[in-house]
C-alpha cells in the first residue's frame, strides 16, 4: 500500500495507530470525514499524510496560536518547508508577502478569525484547496468542551472555498456534539470514525482529601514517589508557581512552572526542557500540553478538579503516549469546584459591560472595566449575530451568556458527580461518551490497581551541574 | 531590598520633588511619550529606559506600597521622598551588585532584545551543526528573527565548517571582556545537549535573587553590544549578528493603526469614521504605507490603467512636483498621484 510507504519514508513510523489508517483511507476515497481519536494518538498524521497524495494545499483551522506553532514546527522538523501559519501575530509586512506567495505552500494553518478577513479569504479562494481540516472540531458546538463562537462561522467559510474535501478532528465529542459538527460544517454525507475515549494504559486514581493543607503534603509525596516525568495541573497561575517553590524546598529540584502569564520565550524554554528530559515535573495551567509530543509522560496529576470531564480526559491523555503503564491522579478537596464557577463568570462580559457595548454604543475596546480578549470576541460575535437575526442586542447577548453559563455549571456538576461516585471511574467516563465499558486490570481506585507499578525505582538525584563557563562553551562548540 | 527596589529608589531620588512615581514606572517600561523621553534626559535616567519591560502597574504599585511601609520612602505617591533608611538600603544593594555601569537603555532597549534573540538562534544552529544534529525545535518563534538567521547563514562569508570554532572564540573573547559572570549570558543559550535556562532558573543556578540576575544579564548584554559597536577587535560573526537591526518598518503609530484597519477590510471612509480622523489624514497614512512597505498593494485605491497613466506622465522622472502632474491628469486625484509616486520611489 502506498500510504504505508509514505508513513515509513516521510514520517518514519512502521505502523499506524488506531484510527489513522481508517481516516486517511476515507479521505483518499474522497469522503468528508469526522474522526474522533483519543488524545495522544497522533491526530495530525491524519491530514499530514494525505497531503502528500492530494493535489493542492491543505488548510488547517486551529483554535490556538501555540497549537498552530507546535504543528508548524513539527512539520518543519520533518523537513517540510512549505508550511505557513497565518495569525494575527504575524507582522503586517510578513503577512502581505505570505499572502502573495500562498500557492507555494502545502500546509496553511489559520485561526478561525483569520478566515473571516476578506483579503485572506480572497487569497485563499484563488487556490484549489485539496483538504479543509477543522482541528479541535468540538469547538464548533455549544454543547462541546471549549466552545468558540468564531468556529460557528467555519461552515460559511468552507462554502466560500467551494466546499472542499473536509476532515473534522476531535478527541472529545459525544453523539450530540458530533451531530452539531456535521450540521455546522454542512457535511451531509460524512464518514464517521469514532474510537474509544478509553486509554487502557492509564490508571485512574481519585483521592478525596478533607483538609486543604493535607493536599500540599500529598502533592509532595506523590511527586516524590511516582515515576517521572510528569505534569501537575492547577487552576491558577499563582498556585502553580507556589507548588514549584514547595517542591523545590522539599528537595525536588527538577520542577518548573508554566503558565500563560509568562514571557513567550521563557515558556518555550520550559517546553523544550520538558521535551529534552531536563525536567522531572512541570506545574502548569491548562495552557501547557496541547501540541506537545512527549511520549514518556508517566503521570498527570490534577491539583484542582478540571472544569469538566472532557478537559480532564484531554489532560490525562498526555500521559503514556508510548503505551507504557502511566497514572492519572486527581486530588479533590470538597469545594474545589467553586473556583471554576468564578473562572467561568470571568470568561464572559458582565451585564454592565454588555449594556455599554450593546445599548450605549461604546466601542468594545473602550468598555470599562476593560474587556479580556475572550470577552471582547464574545461581545463582537453575538452583537453581530443579534443584528443579523434582528433581535434586541442587549437582551440577546445576556440570554446567550446565561445559557452558556448554565451549561458550564452543568458540566461542572457532571465532573463533581464523577469524582464523588463510587463506581468504576473508567466505566463512568466511557458511558458519558456512549461506550460500553469493559473490565481491565490496572483500572482505577474503585476497581483497584497495583500502585507499585507506577512508583519510581531507586531515587537517584541527578548530580548538580559542575561545568564552568569555558567547559560550557566548549561543549556548545566542540572542535578547534 | 531587592535589586529592582534599589533601582526604583535610585530613580525616585533623582526625580524627587519634580515628578511622580508613575514617571519612574514609565521610564522603566520605556513608554514612548514626549514626557517620558524628556524625563529620561532631564533627570539623567536614560540608562534605565525600558530596562524592566516585565513590570506591570500593579506590581509597581505594590513595590511602592511596601517601600512606604518599610519607611524607605515618605510622602504621597504624587510626591515621594527617599528617606535616609531608603538611601542606606539602596546603597547597600548597589554595593553588592555594582551599579550596572554598562546599561544603556535609551540607546539599546530596541536593539538588545533583537540582538539577543538572533544570537540565541544562531548559537543553537551552529551548535547543532557542530554535532551534525539536524533535529531540534528553534529557540524562538519570532518569524523575523528566524528569517534573518536563515539569510545570515545563506549569505555568510565565514566557511560553515569554521563557524563553531569562530563563534566559540568570539564568544569567549566578549565574555571575558564584559563585567558580569560569563554564565549570566551563557546559561541562556540552547544548543546540542543543553537547553537554555529561563531568567528564574539562571538566577537560581547563580544563587542570586531574580531581579539582580535580570539587571546583571542586561548589563552584560549591553556591554557586549557596546564592545561590538565601538571596539576595534575583529569579531566578524558577532558584528554581523548585530548589523542592520532596525526595529521593524518605520511607520508612525497612527499609520500602523490605519494599516490594521485596512487589514480588517475597512474602506478609507470607514476608517476615517472609526478613528474620527479626516479622510485626508487616512490618505496620508496610506501614502506612508506605500512608501515604506515593499509588499503594500496600492491596487485597492487606484486601478492599473490609472497607475500606468501616472507613470507615463512622468511619475518616474526625478521631478516630483505634484502640480504639473495633476495638470496633465485632470481625472486623477492628488491622492492617487501621490500613491503611485510613493510606490515608484520605494
Amino acid at each position: 500500500m502506498i500510504i504505508d510507504k509514505i508513513l515509513q519514508k516521510t514520517f518514519g513510523f512502521s505502523s499506524f495507530r488506531p484510527g489513522q489508517r481508517e481516516t486517511i483511507e476515507s479521505l483518499l476515497n474522497g469522503s468528508d470525514t469526522l474522526s474522533m481519536l483519543p488524545t495522544g494518538t497522533g491526530k495530525s498524521l491524519c491530514y499530514q499524510l494525505p497531503a502528500y497524495l492530494l493535489e493542492g494545499p491543505v488548510i488547517i483551522v486551529s483554535p490556538l496560536l501555540s497549537l498552530m506553532q507546535d504543528q508548524v514546527e513539527q512539520l518543519k522538523l520533518m523537513g517540510e518547508k512549505r508550511v505557513i501559519a497565518l495569525n494575527s501575530f504575524l507582522q503586517y509586512e510578513e503577512k502581505n508577502s505570505a499572502l502573495a506567495r500562498l500557492h507555494q505552500y502545502k500546509f496553511i494553518f489559520l485561526s478561525p478569525e483569520m478566515l473571516q478577513l476578506p483579503h485572506i479569504m480572497h487569497a485563499l479562494r484563488r487556490l484549489t484547496v485539496a483538504l479543509f481540516v477543522v482541528d479541535e472540531a468540538h469547538c464548533i458546538s455549544q454543547w462541546g468542551y471549549d466552545f468558540r463562537p468564531d468556529y460557528r462561522l467555519l461552515g460559511r467559510a468552507r462554502e466560500m472555498l467551494g466546499s472542499p474535501l473536509t476532515l473534522a478532528l476531535t478527541a472529545t465529542a459525544d453523539e450530540k456534539v458530533r451531530r452539531d459538527i456535521c450540521e455546522k460544517l454542512s457535511l451531509d454525507k460524512v464518514n464517521e470514525w469514532v474510537f474509544s475515549v478509553n486509554r487502557p494504559n492509564i490508571a485512574v486514581d481519585v483521592q478525596v482529601i478533607q483538609d486543604p493543607l493535607e493536599k500540599q503534603k500529598r502533592l509532595t509525596e506523590l511527586v516524590r514517589v511516582l515515576q517521572k516525568p510528569g505534569i501537575v495541573y492547577f487552576s491558577g497561575r499563582k498556585a502553580a508557581e507556589e507548588a514549584v517553590m514547595l517542591l523545590k524546598n522539599r528537595g525536588i529540584k527538577g520542577a518548573a512552572f508554566y503558565h500563560g502569564g509568562m514571557d513567550a520565550g521563557e515558556r518555550l524554554l520550559i517546553q523544550h526542557q520538558f521535551l529534552n528530559g531536563d525536567l522531572d515535573v512541570v506545574c502548569a495551567t491548562s495552557a501547557f500540553g496541547m501540541g506537545i509530543n512527549k511520549e514518556n509522560v508517566r503521570f498527570v496529576l490534577h491539583y484542582h478538579m478540571p472544569a469538566q470531564m472532557e478537559a480532564y480526559l484531554q489532560e490525562i491523555g498526555r500521559a503514556g503516549r508510548d503505551g507504557q503503564p502511566s497514572i492519572a491522579v486527581l486530588l479533590y478537596v470538597p469545594g474545589d469546584e467553586r473556583l471554576h464557577a468564578f473562572i467561568a463568570e470571568s470568561e464572559f462580559p458582565d451585564e454592565g459591560q454588555i449594556r455599554q457595548a450593546a445599548e450605549e454604543g461604546i466601542q468594545p475596546g473602550n468598555v470599562l472595566p476593560p474587556l479580556s480578549e475572550t470577552q471582547e470576541r464574545f461581545l463582537t460575535h453575538y452583537g453581530k449575530a443579534a443584528d443579523e437575526q434582528g433581535r434586541p442586542k442587549s437582551a440577546f447577548i445576556n440570554q446567550v451568556r446565561t445559557t452558556l453559563l448554565a451549561r458550564k455549571a452543568e458540566k461542572r456538576l457532571q465532573m463533581k458527580r464523577w469524582v464523588e461516585s463510587d463506581g468504576c471511574r473508567r466505566a463512568a467516563y466511557m458511558q458519558l461518551f456512549g461506550e460500553e465499558p469493559h473490565m481491565q486490570p490496572q483500572c482505577c481506585d474503585r476497581c483497584g490497581f497495583d500502585r507499585a507499578l507506577y512508583k519510581a525505582g531507586r531515587q537517584d538525584e541527578a548530580p548538580a551541574e559542575q561545568m564552568n563557563w569555558r567547559e560550557r562553551l566548549n561543549h556548545l562548540f566542540p572542535g578547534q | 531590598m531587592r535589586c529592582l527596589e534599589a533601582v526604583i529608589v535610585n530613580m525616585l531620588k533623582e526625580v524627587e520633588g519634580g515628578r511622580s512615581a508613575s514617571s519612574v514606572f514609565h521610564l522603566l517600561k520605556g513608554k514612548k511619550s514626549a514626557q517620558t523621553i524628556q524625563d529620561a534626559h532631564l533627570y539623567k535616567l536614560s540608562k534605565w529606559f525600558q530596562t524592566a519591560p516585565f513590570l506591570t502597574m500593579d506590581t509597581f504599585d505594590q513595590i511602592i506600597g511596601q517601600l512606604l511601609e518599610a519607611g524607605c520612602l515618605t510622602g504621597e505617591r504624587q510626591r515621594l521622598f527617599v528617606t535616609d533608611k531608603g538611601l542606606g538600603e539602596m546603597e547597600a544593594s548597589f554595593d553588592r551588585t555594582g551599579n550596572f555601569s554598562f546599561l544603556s537603555g535609551w540607546r539599546l532597549a530596541g536593539t538588545a532584545p533583537v540582538f539577543f534573540s538572533r544570537l540565541q538562534l544562531a548559537v543553537q544552529v551552529v551548535s547543532h551543526f557542530a554535532y551534525s544534529d539536524r533535529t531540534y525545535y528553534p529557540v524562538t518563534r519570532d518569524e523575523q528573527v528566524q528569517h534573518w538567521v536563515k539569510q545570515f547563514f545563506k549569505q555568510n562569508s565565514i566557511e560553515k565548517k569554521a563557524m563553531p570554532g569562530q563563534l566559540r572564540r568570539e564568544l569567549a573573547y566578549v565574555l571575558e571582556k564584559q563585567p558580569e559572570h560569563p554564565d549570566c549570558l551563557l546559561l541562556r543559550f540552547s544548543g546540542h545537549g543543553q537547553t537554555g535556562r529561563t531568567v528564574e532558573q539562571a538566577a537560581e543556578m547563580l544563587q542570586m535573587e531574580a531581579t539582580e540576575y535580570w539587571f546583571r544579564f542586561l548589563n552584560s548584554l549591553h556591554a557586549v553590544i557596546g564592545l561590538l559597536m565601538h571596539g576595534k577587535e575583529p569579531l566578524p560573526f558577532l558584528r554581523q549578528v548585530l548589523s542592520g537591526i532596525t526595529v521593524s518598518i518605520p511607520l508612525t503609530d497612527s499609520a500602523r493603526k490605519t494599516a490594521d484597519y485596512l487589514q480588517k477590510g475597512l474602506t478609507v471612509e470607514q476608517i476615517a469614521a472609526a478613528r474620527r480622523l479626516k479622510r485626508a489624514t487616512i490618505e496620508d497614512h496610506i501614502v506612508e504605507l506605500a512608501l515604506n512597505d515593499p509588499h503594500f498593494s496600492i491596487r485597492p485605491f487606484i486601478d492599473e490603467e490609472k497607475e500606468k497613466a501616472v507613470v507615463k506622465a512622468g511619475g518616474t522622472s526625478a521631478v516630483r512636483q505634484l502640480k504639473p502632474l495633476k495638470d496633465q491628469l485632470p481625472d486623477h486625484s492628488y491622492f492617487e498621484i501621490r500613491l503611485v509616486l510613493a510606490k515608484e520611489s520605494r
